[in-house]
């Protein structure tokens, strides 16, 4: 920094560099001074204080929202779930896309063959919480996704809210359209807690691999399970009875819910250790 | 550059297939601001990305703040201290700037909400968003936007800030405040950022890295960077055979690097006449 020493910025001339009221060419020699001069940088952040002073309005504000922010105290941290775990339209639609997908394919089997409904509907319902929670995995998914990848909550846990979020979402909206096939609210163990079991398990089980082939896996168990149970050789003898299962075959739901609080447990004991988010 | 390391790469290697994107690299750096120079595909970008603990490496080990982010419990601890701006920072188009930063301040864990307006508050004061800070970010200009993403990654302190071409798509006058900000922050953390602009570099890095397929080219201060072509630079009125590389500069000389014939009218050199010998050389050498 030799040259630059002799010669100095003023302080009108900052000034006018700032308010952009100085002439181009004058502005083009202020700036290639200023990034070789350490003094008149330091200058112009006098000149431009920082940080700037909010706008009465924002002060204003702000005072508002703190008192709004007092009484909604107890709500805290379930709003900051909440836009974490919504953040993400895409993932939203994706997942209603999904569950209605479900609903839209059984009540078209519904009409071509009366007699499949139910078993489809057993079998296909469970899938949309599961895939619900997957796209919830995918970075993709996420248009500021790349933004979000290095904060301490994506090391899991924005992906396991939204995984949350997502299969609440389809859960909802696979009950909401059962009306349209023959199950009622009181058989709705028969899809809902195999649907709870298996997202649960894809869930914690994607701590430790990736949870799309984890979801193929257990989904394509399950298909095959209920493709057997409902048409294979013996299924004249052990139909898929609704009535059977949801009242009375309380050691099968129990299990079911075992395996969901257990997975539920893993995934919280691990949800720092989720390999996704770190591309190879 | 001060203090002790905060980063220490040893033989840090990634591939994409067959094509190498950081090859065997060893290097460590403390606080200050650090610059990383090279063309497109030299591995700027990838090793950004294993600084920020989103890409894991194939071989050799990165450790920031002497942890290592292979390790879930330590990645964890890393992030905590880290700002990140990755080279393609997508955005939520239908929020606020405000909202969007407020958002990335609550994956940053600053969950008390007044402490979390003060701060958003003061990133986009930092970036001079304080006026637009409520405006969609669709109707906010791409510099604007990419402000909006630096805000984001300056939140809470940072005390490493990884920076993918900060600049790009920045007008002077932002690029100026870029500076100025940076090099605050440079002060009392470790900043390294990638570019394509040795202005840049000569502007606020104390320490610059010259990359190239992988491969550290150059790792010194600025001013080595451009004595490195000491007496190797050299105009003339129409292009020398025996120069390494000529070029036509603004005022209609030809600007040569390589091994000055006898009598040619040695130039001082500049930090792309640095930058530029030491690519060429590497290249003719591989």
């Amino acid at each position: 920094m030799t040259a630059v020493d002799e010669w100095h910025v003023s302080d009108h001339e900052l000034e006018r560099y700032v308010n952009h009221t100085i002439p181009t060419f004058a502005r083009a020699s202020v700036e290639s001074h200023l990034l070789e001069c350490d003094r008149c940088r330091g200058e112009l952040t006098s000149v431009h204080p920082r940080p700037v002073r909010a706008s009465a309005a924002d002060e204003v504000w702000a005072r508002i929202a703190d008192r709004i922010d007092v009484a909604a105290r107890p709500l805290r941290s379930s709003t900051t779930v909440l836009q974490v775990s919504t953040s993400s339209p895409l993932l939203i639609l994706a997942t209603l896309a999904v569950a209605l997908g479900v609903i839209t394919s059984v009540a078209i089997a519904s009409a071509a063959a009366p007699r499949a409904s139910l078993p489809l509907f057993v079998m296909l319902a469970p899938l949309a919480p599961v895939i619900g929670a997957v796209l919830a995995f995918q970075t993709g998914i996420d248009p500021a996704g790349q933004l979000a990848a290095a904060t301490p909550l994506a090391s899991g846990r924005l992906s396991f809210l939204r995984a949350l979020s997502s299969c609440g979402l389809s859960l909802v909206a696979v009950a909401v359209s059962s009306v349209f096939v023959p199950v009622g609210l009181d058989d709705v163990a028969v899809w809902l807690l195999p649907g709870l079991a298996l997202t649960a398990l894809v869930v914690a089980i994607s701590t430790w691999v990736d949870p799309s082939r984890v979801a193929l896996g257990l989904v394509g168990g399950w298909v095959v399970a209920v493709s057997v149970w409902s048409w294979g050789p013996r299924s004249q003898s052990v139909r898929l009875d609704l009535g059977d299962f949801a009242a009375e075959r309380r050691s099968v739901q129990l299990a079911l819910i075992g395996v969901t609080i257990c997975s539920a447990v893993v995934a919280f004991v691990r949800r720092n250790e989720l390999p996704v988010w770190r591309s190879r | 550059m001060s203090g002790a390391a905060v980063i220490e790469l040893t033989s840090l290697s990634k591939r994409y297939g067959s094509t190498p994107a950081v090859d065997g690299l060893d290097w460590s750096g403390g606080r200050g601001v650090i610059g990383l120079l090279g063309p497109n595909g030299a591995g700027k970008s990838t090793l950004l990305r294993m600084l920020a603990t989103v890409l894991a490496q194939d071989s050799g080990a990165i450790r920031v703040f002497g942890l290592d982010p292979a390790v879930a419990d330590e990645r964890l601890a890393i992030r905590r201290r880290l700002g990140y701006l990755p080279q393609e920072a997508g955005l939520y188009r239908n929020f606020t700037a405000y909202e969007l930063v407020d958002y990335v301040a609550v994956l940053k864990e600053i969950t008390n909400r007044p402490s979390r307006r003060d701060e958003v508050r003061r990133v986009l004061a930092d970036v001079g968003l304080t006026d637009d800070m409520h405006r969609r970010i669709r109707t906010l200009s791409a510099g604007m936007q990419r402000r909006v993403a630096l805000a984001a990654a300056l939140l809470g302190h940072p005390d490493l800030l990884v920076l993918d071409e900060p600049s790009a798509g920045l007008d002077p006058d932002q690029r100026l405040r870029l500076r100025t900000v940076l090099s605050d922050v440079g002060q009392r953390a470790t900043v390294v950022l990638s570019t394509h602009q040795t202005d840049e570099v000569a502007a606020f890095c104390q320490r610059v890295l010259v990359l190239d397929r992988g491969r550290l080219l150059f790792d010194g201060a600025p001013r080595d960077l451009a004595g490195r072509a000491a007496d190797r630079v050299w105009v003339s009125d129409a292009p020398d055979a025996g120069a390494l590389r000529s070029w036509v500069t603004g005022d209609g000389d030809i600007r040569n690097i390589g091994m000055p014939p006898p009598g040619a009218s040695v130039v001082e050199p500049t930090l792309d006449d640095g930058y530029l010998l030491i690519a060429t050389e590497d290249g003719a050498r591989t």
